[in-house]
């Protein structure tokens, strides 16, 4: 058992990042419930925007030239790939509202039988929206000494995003963000055990980001899975420059574990699956995406030692 | 005796020219030392950086002719804990792997009453600030460098433990360069 950061950093955490992020992030889908059960899915996506933003704003609070926090609208010469994370986080929200939206058009034009041209068109712009948002997350290093990434980093991408927002849309919206939620918190635990606290901070933001969004919808009962799209690119874009930047002994397997635990979601996709048992489908769900954020940090931690028991 | 006269005349020209030519010195890791120390409220902890490379070039002897140029190689740095070097690596300080070169080079250097004052353009991160800084400077057969000064690493987007952590940190430089 690690153990625990000195009270400070931990009130300092909860007062720039936690409360503005969660409690930012909650605020807003309320404000969107009380539009109604149809402004939930924007809601979501909107509060998935404000919750960052509002935590990124108050966590460090410098001068904006010298900040240290992610800026998405402020380049300041050749910029770090990470510093393009919230921007992919951006487009995708965006790109995901609009294809839900231009897939609801479509499904009023098109006959019933015809409806899987709807569903075309929904993931061709997603993607496309991967395959663009990609390319900024994979340096060119990166990419130069592991080719295969250009293609596994959007693959992962847009299964995460099918799995994610297929179990949301089965009106498991809170939930999904619940799991991101765990999710990010995890990899916020494995990014402090490979030394970055930088890259822990933006794990716990977006973490709790989702959790205040999935305590809110969860208690009006509305749609969340407009807040998905976030972390379609955000998690593998955090996990795979958290591990090439970063210098210690936590396994690459701890990374990945991470990275791909929403892929744990997919097979719930499957009608058969999906149709079973509510509690024992929500059961299942659950213990199969925390075992391999189980497996990821008792990885980290029986290799390296945080970096507050060193120093 | 024109012959004579012409080669006493040639050699005379290349001694003068030799003389006022600009002295040249390799820097490296060997001979050029960079060390830092950054405080916290509790203590502090000392590092540095292994390798480096570049030229100083002083003309007629006079060091406030003295132009330094120099790479520093960010991943050889070392620190007095290896856990707190991996931390130094990472994003939340230098990001070595983002920015593998950290550069110094001179734009002028003082005389002032107690030596020298040099300034100068460093670039870490990314980002270029002047910095000057007081230092003792020879310059011979060998040219001897040494300075001991603080700069504020937030002004290089350096601002992991802010209010943790000092933001000044005492850097040592020295240098011991022969031609």
């Amino acid at each position: 058992m690690p153990p625990l950061p000195p009270a400070k950093d931990v009130l300092d955490a909860l007062h720039h990042a936690v409360l503005p992020a969660a409690g930012g992030a909650a605020l807003v889908v309320c404000l969107f419930a009380l539009l109604g059960r149809r402004a939930a899915a924007l809601g979501s996506a909107v509060a998935a925007v404000v919750g960052f933003g509002w935590a990124n704003f108050t966590f460090d609070a410098v001068s904006w030239e010298n900040t240290g926090r992610v800026i998405p609208w402020k380049a300041d010469g050749p910029t770090p790939v990470w510093h393009w994370l919230p921007r992919a986080a951006l487009v995708l929200v965006v790109v995901g509202l609009l294809s839900r939206g231009i897939g609801l058009l479509a499904t009023h034009v098109l006959p019933t039988h015809r409806w899987w041209g709807a569903n075309l068109l929904v993931w061709s712009a997603r993607l496309a929206a991967v395959v663009v948002v990609s390319g900024w997350l994979v340096s060119e290093a990166a990419a130069t000494e592991s080719p295969w990434l250009r293609v596994a980093f959007p693959a992962v991408m847009l299964l995460s995003w099918v799995a994610l927002d297929g179990v949301a849309r089965y009106g498991a919206g809170a939930q999904v963000a619940a799991y991101q939620s765990a999710i990010f918190l995890t990899a916020g635990a494995i990014l402090l055990y490979a030394h970055s606290a930088r890259f822990m901070d933006l794990g716990v933001i977006v973490g709790c980001v989702m959790f205040g969004v999935a305590v809110a919808a969860g208690a009006a009962k509305v749609d969340a899975s407009g807040a998905v799209p976030a972390g379609v690119g955000f998690l593998p874009g955090l996990m795979l420059n958290g591990r090439l930047l970063t210098e210690s002994n936590v396994p690459v397997t701890a990374f990945w574990l991470v990275a791909l635990a929403p892929l744990t979601l997919l097979p719930f996709l499957i009608p058969a699956v999906a149709r079973q048992n509510r509690w024992l489908v929500i059961s299942l769900r659950t213990v199969l995406l925390l075992a391999p954020l189980v497996v990821a940090v008792v990885l980290a931690a029986g290799h390296e030692k945080l970096v507050f028991e060193e120093w | 005796m024109t012959r004579i006269l012409f080669a006493v005349g040639t050699a005379a020209l290349l001694v003068a020219t030799a003389q006022s030519a600009d002295q040249k010195y390799a820097l490296t890791g060997e001979n050029t030392t960079i060390t830092f120390v950054g405080k916290k409220p509790d203590g502090k902890h000392a590092g540095g950086f292994k390798k480096l490379s570049g030229t100083a070039t002083v003309a007629d002897g006079n060091p406030t002719t003295l132009a330094i140029e120099v790479e520093i190689d960010t991943a050889s740095l070392y620190s007095d804990d290896p856990k707190l070097t991996a931390h130094l690596k990472a994003p939340d300080f230098f990001s070595v792997k983002d920015n593998p070169k950290a550069t110094f080079k001179t734009t002028k250097v003082e005389k002032s009453e107690t030596g020298f004052t040099i300034t100068g353009d460093l670039t870490m991160l990314g980002k270029t600030k002047a910095i000057s800084f007081p230092a003792a400077i020879t310059a011979g057969d060998a040219l001897t460098l040494t300075s001991e000064f603080k700069i504020d690493r937030t002004a290089w987007g350096m601002t992991y433990g802010k209010g943790k952590i000092d933001d000044e940190a005492a850097l040592k430089l020295v240098i011991n360069a022969k031609k």
